[in-house]
């Protein structure tokens, strides 16, 4: 059985495509550990922060390393950022939940066209999310406040914080224009802005100008 | 306070500049523009510290049975298309295989090659039968010019005894008793017609 590493290289120095093509050819075992140590807070935060709920979180994540595991060999392109294609499958993964969870929601709900899933999303979701990551008052309601941005906006905050992507890199997996993304990184630190200051009890100054 | 306007498509510049999204050249453009904007230094300095609150975000990890079921499954996923890429090969048929191929190649060798030891020599009779074959021509003094050793010749008279009219002919021929300047594989048989 072929899956230990029987070099004693030290697999942290490996890029992500060095990994991945060790996994591929030999099925190392320790290479794709490496692979998703090295990735995974990072995709299950972002998958995390976008649904709100540790057991959607759990199983969008196991349904991402599944796609990955078996599409790996078809689909993935080693020339591309590996990490960019893991993410682009989480993000699908997660925005098809999202959208069958709002059919769900949304079925009997009026024709409003500035209504937002989120706006109605039960508190007890946010609260929820937020109990299990971290206690302490800030960080809480900083989370609670992502939690409440226009899932567009959130996205791009969450990919941008987490993976430090670029914004043609945004615009490539969420499919909007770079304008688009930055748009919405914009509005989002602007929404996120209000929300600091309203909390703080201070007069939103600047927000409100355009 | 003065309006950002003055700087053309402020609203984006502005985030990605506390993105570090701009090139050295509309960072410049920016940073002059916020020396003569307050309103612009104030709006990028809040975006700023938005973003660095974005900083504290934690990170939360999987559970550590989803970890090891991912770990499970990308092992026996390489496993099993291992398989599939070689369904037969196991260590019992990999082992009859080989053994199979051994002893169709010894068989080959034992049945065939006796026969590979002969073939030569088919050839060489075949090629001598063609080196040694009889061409006759007549030249202008209607002389028959056999091209061909004395045991060809013998080989002819053999064959002719059991044929009258060859024999016939033959005897019709006379042996000429000056030879010409050929070479010595044609000089053995020189034959010519009689008058009759």
């Amino acid at each position: 059985m072929r899956l230990t590493n029987k070099n004693n290289m030290n697999l942290r120095d490996l890029d992500d495509q060095q990994l991945v093509r060790l996994y591929r050819k030999d099925g190392d075992e320790q290479a794709f550990k490496t692979l998703l140590k090295r990735h995974e807070s990072k995709i299950y935060s972002y998958i995390y922060s976008m649904v709100g709920n540790g057991e959607t979180a759990n199983d969008i994540f196991q349904e991402t390393f599944t796609k990955v595991i078996t599409k790996m060999d078809e689909t993935y392109n080693e020339q591309g950022k590996w990490i960019a294609w893991v993410m682009r499958i989480a993000h699908n993964a997660t925005i098809d939940y999202l959208r069958k969870k709002k059919r769900f929601v949304d079925v009997n709900s009026h024709q409003d066209p500035d209504y937002d899933f989120y706006d109605r999303l039960p508190d007890e979701g946010v609260v929820d999310a937020q109990r299990g990551i971290e206690k302490d008052e800030a960080k809480d309601s900083l989370i609670k406040h992502i939690g409440k941005l226009p899932k567009e906006q959130r996205e791009v905050v969450m990919l941008r914080h987490y993976y430090e992507m670029s914004f043609k890199e945004i615009a490539e997996i969420t499919d909007v224009s770079i304008n688009t993304a930055l748009g919405r990184m914009r509005y989002a630190l602007i929404n996120l802005r209000k929300m600091f200051e309203k909390e703080n009890g201070k007069e939103v100054k600047f927000a409100e100008r355009r | 306070m003065e309006k950002k306007s003055n700087l053309p498509n402020a609203d984006d510049l502005c985030v990605e500049y506390v993105l570090n999204e701009l090139d050295p050249s509309e960072v410049v453009l920016v940073e002059r523009a916020m020396e003569k904007d307050m309103d612009l230094l104030i709006e990028i300095e809040c975006l700023r510290r938005t973003l660095k609150k974005l900083e504290s975000l934690p990170l939360r990890n999987p559970p550590a049975n989803i970890h090891d079921a991912i770990i499970h499954h990308a092992v026996s996923h390489y496993h099993d298309n291992r398989r599939s890429l070689f369904p037969r090969w196991n260590n019992t048929t990999a082992m009859a295989t080989a053994t199979a191929v051994v002893f169709s190649v010894l068989i080959s060798i034992v049945n065939f090659y006796p026969e590979d030891m002969e073939l030569p020599k088919m050839i060489d009779q075949s090629s001598a039968n063609e080196s040694k074959a009889v061409n006759p021509w007549v030249d202008n003094n209607n002389i028959l010019h056999i091209n061909q050793s004395s045991q060809s010749s013998s080989n002819i008279e053999n064959i002719s005894a059991g044929n009258s009219d060859l024999q016939h002919s033959l005897q019709r021929l006379k042996l000429i008793d000056h030879s010409l300047p050929l070479s010595p594989d044609m000089r053995d048989i020189q034959l010519t017609r009689t008058s009759n």
